[in-house]
């Protein structure tokens, strides 16, 4: 009984202490955002566009999807921000004009999506708003390639019909399809 | 008495929070539930009335997990402290595993102490229970109070007026600033279940 006894005790007293621990690191992160990373990494991509700054925005999306998988608008936004990523990455200072600056407008948008507590149908429909958004920058990217594009693209990624290299424009006519079939199911 | 379900492999333990009017068992339960809110996943369900004085009693349930294979389901709840409400004191007592009583610090609560230890024992004793077999812990609350210039009872006067024959484990304590709060828990929590280790071992019996 005395071993068993204390036995019961020892057990006990760590799970006591391991409940009532008084390490904040079990209380919920108060104002912790979990788009803080991805935040600083857009911000950056503003000032400088690199390869660095675009493989840890591409990796921060990865943790972000995987961690959004549930949700359904917020893994649309995911995917549209790496696309737009992708693109940026295989075109640098080729890429439109405006590349940044959706890419800024849209993770916003993101932002507001995953802070602001918007209810499911707000989230959903401010999702489908930005796939549209998506699909008319596609096309502007499209039309601006053929007459702007200075530098041509690497030989092994013929600009062909929009300057778009074959890989992103096969990515991006996927996610918009995937995205179109999602939204029109929902409906 | 503690309810044990061995097919379940759940035991539920319940203690109260006891003690004199405005003497802080609420704030206790309030410093708990705030403090530990992640962990405890469940709602405080409280009465109070119109000037904030607990009605009925109340109540704080959560699980702390699992020991010796068994599911610990703890459930705290507070008696309303006033004299006039001595009914519903002892129906929250029904079923009790374990008491934390609260004691007021301020000198002028010196006699109220006292008189609801006392109304505890006589309580305890219309459910067959015995204040001095059952596990508990003392609490002296509002020892805060003293850097405020207000008069406080030193410890060993508490003690004498309500310990000295229980010998119970005392606090001194803050509810108010959450000091000594959790440490009384843990020491009721632990009090409690080793009441019932047998019953545990045993597999359960009740």
């Amino acid at each position: 009984m005395t071993n068993n006894g204390s036995s019961i005790n020892k057990e006990l007293d760590s799970r006591l202490n391991e409940f009532f621990d008084d390490d904040t690191s079990h209380e919920p992160a108060k104002h912790e955002d979990p788009l803080e990373n991805l935040k600083a990494i857009v911000l950056e991509m503003e000032w400088e566009l690199g390869d660095k700054s675009l493989d840890a925005y591409l990796s921060e999306l990865k943790k972000l999807g995987a961690q959004c998988r549930q949700d359904k608008a917020l893994s649309i936004y995911i995917k549209l921000l790496d696309t737009i990523g992708r693109y940026l990455k295989s075109k640098k200072a080729a890429a439109h004009p405006e590349t940044v600056s959706f890419l800024k407008s849209l993770f916003d948008n993101f932002e507001r999506a995953v802070n602001s507590g918007m209810g499911e149908a707000e989230k959903n429909h401010s999702a489908a708003v930005h796939v549209q958004k998506f699909k008319k920058f596609k096309v502007s990217i499209s039309e601006y390639a053929p007459t702007k594009a200075s530098k041509p693209a690497a030989p092994t990624q013929p600009s062909g019909q929009g300057g778009l290299s074959d890989e992103v424009k096969t990515c991006i006519r996927q996610v918009v399809r995937e995205e179109i079939a999602r939204l029109i199911k929902r409906k | 008495m503690a309810l044990i379900n061995p097919k379940k492999r759940e035991v539920q333990v319940k203690i109260v929070y006891y003690g004199p009017g405005r003497g802080g068992k609420t704030t206790n339960l309030e410093f708990i539930n705030e403090k530990f809110r992640s962990r405890i996943k469940s709602e405080m369900v409280t009465v109070k009335t119109y000037n904030d004085r607990t009605l009925f009693f109340d109540f704080l349930p959560f699980d702390i997990g699992m020991i010796k294979g068994y599911t610990i389901k703890v459930q705290f709840y507070t008696v309303p402290g006033q004299v006039k409400y001595n009914a519903t004191r002892k129906l929250v007592l029904r079923g009790v595993d374990g008491i934390v009583f609260v004691a007021d610090s301020m000198t002028l609560r010196q006699e109220m102490n006292i008189r609801s230890l006392e109304n505890l024992a006589e309580n305890l004793v219309s459910f067959n229970k015995n204040i001095e077999t059952i596990p508990l812990v003392m609490q002296y609350n509002k020892r805060d109070l003293e850097k405020e210039g207000i008069p406080v009872l030193p410890v060993e006067i508490m003690e004498k007026d309500l310990n000295a024959g229980l010998k119970a484990p005392y606090y001194t304590a803050s509810a108010v600033s959450g000091d000594n709060v959790a440490v009384t828990m843990k020491r009721i929590i632990s009090m409690t279940v080793m009441s019932i280790r047998e019953k545990l071992e045993l597999g359960g019996s009740e």
